[in-house]
């Protein structure tokens, strides 16, 4: 849509380009130090993913707003707690923009992913044998258009009304909706054994009962 | 039984899915060929009746120098002339000037050649007698572009401008200063001759001998300027790219309509329709429509390319093991097919195939003139069947199938996964229609009734009329009184060409956007119409006979 318009966020130095991208590489180390107790597997396994999803966000790319990323992040916000879900998305962003397109929008981007990857927290999608997945399939068709709205942002002017902005909303309309009906595709496809794989990498309450046993174990 | 038919859904759901290799519509059998020594043919050999002309270049040491054969079509040899003193590529193609007379006297049917050693030389097509030559300024090159008739004269490209000679004795009618050249053509019109150089520099030269420098683009232009209903047609070569331009000729102003690969081929027209050639692609321009990009095909073409004199273009694809490429350009100016013809001596080329009567004369780096013929004459013109919209809707009757079976035996999850996929899939296919159509109409619901961007200071002649309004920075430059065109594109180039401003358009999957217009690029350009943001790209977007088309430069 952006390319339809002719018009893709402020042009940017790459000395801009860089400071923003180290700010976001920043916030996503950020999150996962201050996470709670995260061991080597566990930085592993997240590395893994993060990989893997760059991957097939890069590979999907000719598809019209097909992300996969969306469902990634809500089932690692949901797994592993808020902040390393954001820190997921944040990274995701930053290296499939890298591949496949760096600028202002990485930004409204990586904003939008970590966005979804705190609503995943706030759902409780059960455990791999009870895997609640009518949940996940509201939440990822509502995501699309959470994400969608949020990276419109990047193409905000000082020259642009509100009703101009509504309009331009409206044109993605059909983009919007395209997202969703992905977004729901992945989850029924992959939602649950995404669920299980990030089910090894230790949950926050997890590690944060694992904290309360060792230190009434010390005690 | 049911694996047995699934089998058998998927083996032909995936057979009609593999691309569809178009075969030619002609049969063309090798009949003789001939390795003509040392060099290169580097431009196309000529059939005229029974005789087919050809040239060898190189770069040339020790004994071994350029040469130009007369052939029997049956592979005889009739003549040939050697230069004794042309020792660079003769890049210049052949000239055949049948007999005529003329104010300066009359002529037999001649064989005009065009030296690297800057000699015009004129022969007698019968026997290959020298009739004269004139020799013209060489700086490293001589003469490397193709020379054209013009009634009873020769206008010549020479390597620091141009000269217009008589046909029959070589008298020098005028001689003039350009810019350097190099396998730049001139073009003919009723006024003037145009020509292009090496500093991308387009000068027009009327016919009594006086040039004026119409536009400078920078880069090179090694090829015959076109003429078009749009204006002069130019591809620029420049470096690891190159672009494409449009000259207003009466204004002397440039569009750029296209940015292109590397090494440009030389562009072709049949009237409406210019292709153009390069490292990446063949393209073809729309040029009742302001030279508006219509199709590509992916290919390294470098160098000439002609009509067989019907659709089909043929041209060299220049690669080791290259052949020659033959593409189907429809009324439309969509190329619809392209095959490959193979000859046993594929390599590296420039030069296209000519044509004569069931016959085809070819040649490329290897040196050797081969003559094909045509052992039966063309029955059908008919496009290749599109296998590719019944093998996707096979494929995903396939998978709805699959997910009923998937169902009926209580795997529903199966079910719902495949329904899915057959949605997301069928909604990819139908997004762009449905995108393009959903933001038309929006369009036309916000620009209903508009008049409040009518400025009073505008021409009363321009009410009713298509306006554009260019906007840099706050400053406005307004073109009025435009009618007819009938998307957003096309009425931005031809209001650019009026005002004058030079636009670059990128052509996406998404469509054609306007990078820059007078170099500027900013954050990008956006547009309105009748005051209302527009929603699709500007080439998808259809304008009504009376409208204001803003654009506006976005700084942030």
């Amino acid at each position: 849509m952006f390319q339809a318009f002719g018009v893709h966020g402020p042009e940017l130095t790459p000395f801009a380009d860089m400071v923003i991208d180290v700010l976001l590489v920043a916030l996503a180390f950020a999150l996962l130090v201050t996470a709670p107790r995260t061991s080597r597997h566990d930085v592993y396994l997240l590395a893994t993913f993060v990989a893997a999803v760059t991957a097939l966000r890069v590979l999907l790319q000719p598809l019209p707003n097909v992300q996969p990323v969306t469902v990634a992040a809500l089932l690692v916000g949901a797994q592993l707690g808020a902040r390393r879900g954001v820190a997921f998305a944040v990274l995701v962003t930053l290296l499939s923009n890298l591949l496949i397109g760096d600028g202002w929008w990485t930004l409204f981007q990586a904003i939008g992913w970590g966005a979804v990857a705190v609503i995943g927290s706030q759902l409780n999608l059960g455990t791999a044998d009870k895997f609640r997945s009518g949940q996940l399939y509201v939440a990822a068709v509502c995501s699309a258009f959470v994400f969608d709205f949020i990276a419109s942002l990047s193409i905000v002017t000082s020259g642009m009304t509100l009703s101009d902005f509504a309009v331009y909303l409206a044109h993605g309309l059909p983009f919007d909706v395209l997202h969703a009906l992905g977004n729901l595709t992945f989850a029924v496809w992959f939602g649950h054994f995404v669920f299980r794989a990030l089910e090894s990498i230790d949950s926050l309450e997890e590690l944060e009962q694992s904290v309360v046993e060792d230190y009434v174990v010390e005690g | 039984m049911v694996k047995r038919m699934a089998l058998a859904c998927l083996l032909l759901a995936t057979l009609s899915l593999l691309p569809v290799q178009a075969t030619a519509p002609e049969s063309w059998d090798l009949e003789w060929e001939i390795d003509l020594g040392d060099g290169y043919i580097t431009t196309h050999p000529i059939i005229d009746d029974d005789t087919v002309y050809v040239r060898t270049s190189g770069f040339w040491t020790g004994e071994e120098r350029p040469q130009v054969f007369a052939f029997s079509t049956d592979g005889e040899e009739r003549w040939n002339r050697t230069s004794a003193t042309t020792v660079q590529h003769d890049m210049s193609p052949l000239l055949l000037l049948p007999s005529g007379t003329g104010a300066c006297g009359s002529w037999p049917d001649l064989v005009v050649v065009g030296w690297a050693d800057g000699t015009v030389e004129v022969l007698r097509a019968d026997n290959g007698t020298s009739v004269w030559n004139r020799t013209s300024t060489i700086q490293g090159w001589g003469i490397t572009g193709a020379i054209v008739p013009d009634g009873d004269h020769l206008v010549v490209p020479t390597r620091t401008g141009m000269m217009r000679l008589c046909a029959s004795n070589g008298e020098l009618d005028f001689e003039v200063e350009l810019g350097l050249g190099w396998r730049n053509g001139i073009s003919v019109t009723n006024d003037a001759f145009w020509q292009g150089d090496e500093s991308g520099s387009v000068w027009k030269v009327s016919r009594e001998g006086n040039a004026s420098l119409v536009a400078e683009l920078g880069g090179s232009i090694r090829h015959t300027p076109i003429q078009t209903p749009s204006g002069v047609f130019v591809h620029v070569q420049r470096g690891a790219t190159s672009t494409i331009h449009l000259l207003n000729a009466t204004q002397g102003t440039a569009v750029t309509v296209h940015q292109g690969g590397a090494s440009p081929a030389m562009p072709v027209s049949n009237g409406r329709f210019v292709v153009t050639g390069d490292s990446s692609s063949l393209s073809t321009f729309d040029c009742e429509r302001n030279c508006s990009l219509v199709s590509k095909h992916p290919t390294i073409t470098n160098g000439e390319m002609t009509w067989d004199g019907g659709q089909e273009l043929w041209y060299p694809v220049n690669q080791p093991n290259g052949n020659w490429a033959v593409s189907t350009i429809n009324e439309s100016g969509n190329i619809t097919s392209t095959f490959n013809f193979s000859t046993p001596h594929d390599g590296y080329g420039t030069a296209a195939p000519s044509f004569g009567e069931n016959r085809m004369a070819m040649g490329n780096d290897a040196g050797v003139l081969m003559m094909y013929v045509q052992e039966r004459t063309i029955t059908t013109d008919a496009e290749p069947y599109d296998w590719v919209p019944i093998g996707g809707a096979l494929l995903l009757i396939f998978l709805l199938s699959i997910g009923a079976y998937a169902t009926s035996v209580n795997r529903i999850d199966w079910g719902w996964r495949l329904v899915l996929l057959v949605l997301l899939v069928s909604t990819l296919a139908i997004t762009p229609d449905l995108s393009s159509q959903w933001s038309q109409s929006l369009t036309e619901n916000n620009t209903e009734g508009n008049s409040d961007v009518w400025n009073d200071s505008w021409p009363e002649s321009w009410k009713g009329t298509q306006v554009v309004i260019i906007e840099i920075d706050g400053e406005q430059q307004v073109a009025g009184g435009l009618v007819g065109y009938e998307t957003a594109l096309d009425l931005t180039l031809a209001a650019a060409n009026e005002i004058p401003l030079e636009v670059e358009v990128e052509s996406t999957e998404l469509g054609s956007y306007v990078v820059s217009i007078n170099g500027e690029e900013g954050s990008g350009w956006e547009y309105f119409l009748d005051g209302e943001r527009a929603g699709q790209s500007s080439d998808r977007q259809s304008v009504s006979d009376s409208i204001v088309l803003h654009w506006r430069l976005v700084r942030r």
